[in-house]
């Protein structure tokens, strides 16, 4: 941030300071709302990912997983997390809450200076500030602990200074930001393909030759662990079921990375807008796009495709606001519905993130489970496999990170195997297969997850074979079973 | 309007309104599962002073998310009247305001009166508005007034018209009455799209005003039924309907019931009419009404809305249509050498009338008798009635599916299953097992049900009997039943094992 000092900067501090305050206030809103009545929990599974890693490298510097013992990938994050503890002497779990936060802050900043270079009035600016910050995808990244927010505000950074033709410094932070998954330096390459082909194809090389420096620091960092534990398999299934599609895109039908569906109806009505100049908006539609397709794929995508969605929202506001009306009472009225639209899908994401699991009671199952003494793996949701394994130290057949998880495609095959099938041989084999000695089951799953019925696949068997079966505790929230 | 045109249209109301009133004073009970829920929801209103949000007897429990501006508007008139009947009269005189819609929006596609008069007859007299809206207690007696009045408001709509006022005023009413409002966004994203195809000229404020329904429908709904979007996602437009009923749908409607209940004079000239509406006159309210029509056959198609309300919607827009295909047979008419004098146009009319008579009256008889007939009877009640009186407060009674509603209103007990499946548990789970409850041979199979529903009693009535196609239960006489209460074929157990 020192260097900032060195560039113009194009800002009103009042505005920019109460742009801070409102997303202070609206991440803060997370946390509070959760505090008061949800046991101060943390939400999603992926914090979790973070608190157990973040304190294995904090204990010995050690980029092994404690559980898991598999090497922790994309370190950038646990490894700040150690940092900053290491050096204020913050707890884990409380910078897993703030340190998101205070970046969410800064995000806003660069965001409004990056908004600030396209010659853009001030009240746009900080419209599309504010936009940026009611977005779930923007509340999503900055009140949990994850790679998501970091990388934004490090892409944010890199093209600020990208735009003020500070190359080096963009360089650095684009080295830096690999290290919070490389998928985002590829995105990002990809992007500036498509902008090189559309509109600046004399900076193609020049580009390349910048991405291709990050790629090649990139390796250098990473040869240790390629040469340790080889390339990480190629994960080949889709963990976006096609039944739930939907649910992942739009925020409103409770998808955790999904962008709210009056960002959509506002983009196409951009979209509507700036038709008439597509030549000079081609750049902006085709990386939607591209985007849009990645994203269908990939939830994480989400958080780049906001940013952009929100300027043809932004294009879309305008064009209410300056087109002629006849009549000025719906022109008023549909500026009021649009807004309350976009304050609704916020606040009903906030309410959603503070009912989001764990609870308690999910956590006292867990900790049922943590006192058993018997090794082997744990069989649940895979999006349950990083809250289980920080909580009870026992790992689990599958989490959310698929990087260097042994079989991982045999793994995803198997466990949809094992929620399905009712044919006792099958379920032995693959318990056995995988050293599975315990099953947790919680109310989602249950309830349309991954069964609709109370008497389908697996949960027909625990019920009907007592023998292999033995239930350790069930509390309405969470069942946790012992494999005989 | 002139006196005349007030006197015959409120003769032909006065007709219609005889005519239902006479079918709903045969029964002091209601028609339908949903009514008796619908009934529930008022009556609790009344007495909590507030909506109904946990339904205790609903599945043994369960949330309840429902549009409530339906519920507000009869218990507003309970709250007034203090009278059970308002449930049977609200609901009729709501629908008779579609009489008026349909007589001012054909009044916009033609200045014969007798033509005008005649689709407003027609309307009176659709099978599948009698279907669908007689004794059933049904917000669909509000909701089609209201979304064809919009429509009419789009058509007459000018620059800062009352009809702006009108419609905004009613974007908020619609989408609070049901979900089902969603067909109209549709219909009118249709409508834009066709004007756009047709190259027509439509007035900037009609777009702007269709624009600001679109959103603000969305918004509405969003924010009734968030919590069932996150619980189902986008499946919810099925409204958590088991699977096995929802491809059911259509099963049993061939192309002859959906003519014998739209009404053959509809379906011929409402036809005839779409077409020269759209190619020859290029009606603006064609246009509307063909897009509803193309709108309500998507949601069909994708069992978006009840093949009822779907063939409703079809009925009053053809009928309405139909007063350009008369039109243009009338004129056809004039040019022929059937027409010597104004008589003979007259005797075609009277004609019509006829057919309309034995081509939608009868069959509205034959329907309306239907509908009445499935209203619970006296002996069913009376059974229920005593399951009610002599049963724990906590009981549950089994029943086919299409009565929990019902059980729940005169028992005043838990239901294992109705028709209200929004947020309901497991349904396709227990409608099989209420399917496995009444078709099975095995007292086991009714043990295990038993037991995993605490079901103490079942109610077999003669619906149920008619729905699993069985004489009586095939374990009657087995350990597991005590039989205790039957009056004629209505019988009532208790479970044992």
């Amino acid at each position: 941030m020192v260097k900032l000092k060195r560039i113009k900067l194009n800002v009103k501090t009042n505005e920019l300071v109460a742009l801070i305050l409102v997303a202070f206030l609206v991440l803060l809103s997370v946390h509070t709302i959760r505090y008061f009545f949800n046991n101060n929990i943390l939400f999603g599974d992926e914090n979790y990912y973070y608190l157990r890693n973040a304190e294995s490298i904090r204990q010995d510097f050690s980029f092994i997983d404690k559980v898991t013992n598999r090497p922790i990938y994309d370190f950038g994050w646990p490894l700040l997390l150690a940092i900053f503890n290491s050096v204020l002497g913050i707890n884990i779990e409380l910078l897993c809450r703030f340190l998101p936060l205070l970046i969410g802050l800064f995000t806003v900043v660069i965001f409004y200076l990056v908004l600030g270079e396209f010659d853009l009035e001030e009240k746009i600016k900080s419209f599309s500030c504010l936009l940026l910050i009611f977005s779930p995808p923007f509340i999503y990244s900055y009140s949990s602990c994850n790679n998501y927010g970091m990388a934004i505000f490090l892409s944010l950074l890199a093209f600020y200074y990208f735009l003020k033709d500070k190359i080096i410094n963009s360089l650095v932070i684009l080295i830096l930001l690999s290290f919070f998954g490389i998928s985002n330096i590829i995105l990002l390459f990809l992007l500036s393909v498509i902008g090189i082909f559309l509109r600046y194809r004399k900076k193609f090389f020049v580009s390349l030759k910048y991405f291709g420096i990050v790629f090649l620091v990139y390796s250098i960092f990473k040869v240790p662990f390629w040469v340790k534990y080889g390339l990480p398999e190629r994960v080949i299934f889709n963990v976006l079921d096609k039944e739930f599609l939907f649910q992942h895109i739009f925020s409103d039908l409770g998808g955790l990375t999904g962008i709210s569906i009056f960002t959509f109806l506002l983009a196409g009505l951009g979209l509507v807008s700036t038709w008439n100049k597509k030549s000079k908006y081609s750049l902006l539609y085709v990386s939607v796009l591209f985007l849009l397709i990645l994203f269908l794929r990939n939830p994480s995508i989400s958080f780049y495709l906001n940013l952009l969605l929100i300027v043809l929202v932004v294009y879309g506001f305008i064009f209410v606001i300056h087109t002629r009306w006849e009549s000025e009472l719906i022109k008023k009225m549909i500026i009021i519905v649009l807004i309350v639209g976009i304050l609704f899908s916020s606040f009903s994401y906030i309410k959603f993130l503070y009912t989001l699991e764990p609870n308690q009671k999910t956590l006292d199952g867990l900790n049922v489970l943590k006192l058993e003494n018997e090794t082997g793996v744990v069989f649940t949701y895979y999006a349950n496999g990083n809250l289980v394994e920080t909580i009870t130290k026992k790992e689990a057949l599958l989490d959310t990170v698929f990087v260097y998880n042994k079989n991982v495609n045999n793994k995803w095959e198997d466990s949809n195997k094992l929620f399905h099938t009712t044919d006792i041989n099958t379920t032995i084999d693959i318990i056995n297969t995988y050293n599975i000695k315990y099953i947790v089951i919680d109310k989602k799953m249950r309830e349309g997850l991954i069964w609709e019925r109370k008497d389908e696949g697996l949960l027909f068997l625990l019920k009907s074979t007592t023998t292999k079966f033995k239930k350790l505790y069930d509390n309405n929230e969470v069942e946790v079973w012992e494999i005989t | 309007m002139k006196n005349k045109d007030i006197f015959w249209l409120i003769g032909i109301i006065l007709i219609v309104f005889i005519f239902n009133l006479f079918f709903l004073l045969k029964t002091e009970f209601f028609t339908g599962d949903s009514a008796y829920f619908n009934v529930r929801y008022v009556e609790h209103l009344l007495e909590n002073k507030r909506p109904l949000t946990y339904d205790e007897l609903s599945y043994g429990g369960r949330n309840v998310l429902v549009a409530p501006l339906f519920y507000y508007i009869l218990a507003f008139f309970k709250l007034v009247l203090n009278s059970f009947f308002i449930y049977k009269l609200v609901p009729l005189l709501a629908s008779l305001f579609l009489l008026v819609v349909v007589y001012l929006i054909a009044k916009e596609i033609t200045d014969d009166k007798r033509i005008i008069f005649l689709s407003v007859l027609f309307t009176g007299f659709i099978p599948i508005l009698t279907e669908g809206l007689l004794n059933q207690v049904s917000f669909y007696s509000f909701l089609l007034p209201v979304m064809f009045f919009m429509i009419y408001c789009l058509i007459k709509m000018k620059k800062n018209s009352i009809y702006l006022t009108v419609f905004i005023i009613l974007s908020f009413i619609l989408p609070l009455l049901h979900q089902d409002s969603l067909l109209l966004v549709f219909a009118l994203g249709f409508y834009l799209l066709l004007v756009n195809l047709e190259s027509m000229m439509y007035s900037k404020s009609k777009n702007e005003a269709i624009l600001f329904f679109v959103f603000l429908a969305i918004l509405i709904e969003f924010f009734i039924f968030k919590d069932a979007f996150l619980k189902y996602s986008l499946n919810l437009i099925w409204q958590n309907v088991p699977k096995s009923l929802l491809g059911s749908y259509f099963k049993d409607v061939s192309i002859f019931e959906i003519i014998y209940k739209v009404g053959v004079l509809p379906i011929f000239f409402g036809i005839v009419g779409l077409f020269l509406g759209i190619f020859k006159e290029k009606s603006e309210s064609a246009f509307f009404l063909s897009s509803l029509i193309l709108a309500d056959f998507l949601f069909l198609w994708l069992n978006l809305i009840t093949p009822v309300f779907g063939l409703m919607v079809l009925g009053i827009a053809l009928t309405i249509l139909s007063t350009l295909g008369l039109t243009a047979f009338f004129s056809y008419l004039r040019k022929t050498k059937f027409h010597k004098s104004e008589m003979n146009t007259n005797l075609f009319m009277f004609i019509l009338i006829i057919f309309a008579g034995l081509f939608m009256v009868i069959p509205s008889i034959v329907v309306a008798n239907q509908v009445i007939d499935s209203a619970p009877t006296k002996d069913e009640v009376e059974v229920l009635k005593f399951l009610g009186g002599t049963t724990f407060e906590f009981s549950l009674i089994g029943s086919s599916f299409n009565e929990g509603n019902v059980v729940s209103f005169f028992t005043n007990r838990q239901n294992i299953m109705d028709t209200n499946f929004l947020l309901a548990p497991y349904t396709n789970e227990r409608l099989d097992d209420l399917n496995s409850l009444f078709t099975t041979n095995s007292e086991i199979k009714v043990k295990e049900i038993s037991d995993k529903y605490s079901i103490e009693y079942l109610f077999f009535s003669d619906k149920a009997r008619k729905e699993y196609n069985i004489d009586n239960l095939r374990y009657e006489n087995g350990r597991c039943l005590k039989k205790v209460k039957e009056i004629g074929k209505i019988k009532a157990y208790k479970i044992k094992c």
